[in-house]
């Protein structure tokens, strides 16, 4: 028998318990009956205020992060430690602008930075496990 | 959160508001990051373990074509928050053209990506000249390869799709401002797939054999 199977199994309750998690709390999110009026909103903080500027700026910016993407590995191929920390960093820059600006997240409420959390979460508990998973697969842990 | 029974179907939520759908996709996503997350783990560890990793039979991966692939995603990403823009404006026309746009984007993207795949699958020029198919059998590095780049590449057919499908509806005059949410919806599924790939390329491409 593998030896990583029954952490494997703890791993698989532990996803269920998360994902009955987020169906109860879906549940009591949704509208199921009546409730008091919801308060009327002012017509100023309904408008929609336009953000092309802002927009074309984390254009700009990804743009010019992508350039200095291609011209890291000319700079640093000889330091690879420092090649692969510079480029993390930089891809991780420009997935923080996407999400933060165009997926809009820093305008977003609780609910889904907690959902975002538990995602979090999920991918740090699991990687250890496929790495070593793997590893016993190809021998590279005894 | 939610619709209550009582509100006017014509109503404008506020912009922004986080409806139903738009938490289910963020849950959507959430679960989705973990199978891209996997996929990645897998690549990076059998490419630690890998003496060389790229044989010098096949070719390294093509980075400026894919550059310019990546440059054309991140545009398409830029179509799509204007076409929520438009929408949150009232501008349905302007909506359907952005969103046109970014459906442009994506079925470049994955003609680019089907090039690119089918030079590689049918062999390419390495440096001594020799060319060599390089096929999902071939070793860890093509399969691991294939496994990364497909399953973003089915994500971005599914988006493209997706993408259409609205497109349409707007055309037919199916989407006004109080739908702005399901364009949202469309454009976090979009974003998080010029997201990932972002990621990918970062660690498939970039990162050179060692």
């Amino acid at each position: 028998m593998n030896p990583s199977m029954p952490s494997m199994a703890l791993l698989d309750l532990i996803f269920l318990g998360v994902g009955g998690a987020l169906l109860a709390m879906m549940h009591l999110l949704v509208d199921h009956g009546d409730h008091a009026p919801e308060p009327e909103v002012e017509e100023e903080e309904a408008e929609y205020h336009p953000h092309t500027a802002l927009y074309l700026g984390i254009f700009g910016a990804l743009c010019a992060l992508t350039v200095v993407e291609l011209l890291v590995p000319q700079m640093f191929a000889s330091f690879f430690g420092v090649l692969v920390i510079s480029l993390m960093v930089l891809a991780f820059a420009k997935a923080g602008l996407v999400g933060m600006f165009f997926m809009h997240l820093k305008d977003e409420e609780w609910q889904v930075y907690l959902t975002i959390s538990i995602a979090v979460v999920g991918i740090l508990l699991m990687i250890p496990y496929i790495v070593w998973d793997i590893g016993v697969i190809y021998g590279v842990y005894v | 959160m939610g619709h209550d029974k009582d509100h006017h179907e014509d109503e404008i939520l506020p912009h922004g508001t986080l409806t139903p759908g738009k938490f289910c996709m963020w849950v959507f996503l959430g679960s989705d990051a973990m199978g891209f997350a996997a996929f990645i783990s897998a690549y990076i560890v059998l490419r630690m373990a890998s003496p060389q990793w790229i044989p010098d039979t096949l070719p390294e991966p093509p980075v400026v074509l894919t550059g310019i692939n990546t440059f054309i995603l991140i545009c398409s990403s830029v179509t799509m928050v204007f076409a929520y823009q438009s929408i949150c404006q009232g501008k349905v026309r302007a909506m359907n053209n952005w969103l046109l746009a970014t459906l442009i984007g994506g079925i470049v993207f994955l003609g680019i990506q089907y090039v690119e795949w089918s030079h590689l699958l049918h062999g390419m020029e390495t440096a001594e000249g020799q060319w060599y198919p390089m096929t999902p059998d071939t070793g860890p590095y093509a399969a691991t390869f294939y496994a990364c780049t497909g399953y973003h590449g089915l994500h971005v057919t599914v988006g493209v799709i997706y993408i259409f499908v609205m497109w349409v509806r707007g055309m037919l005059g199916h989407i006004q401002e109080k739908d702005s949410s399901e364009i949202e919806i469309l454009g976090l599924y979009w974003h998080f797939v010029d997201l990932v790939w972002i990621i990918l390329f970062t660690i498939i491409y970039l990162i050179p054999a060692f």
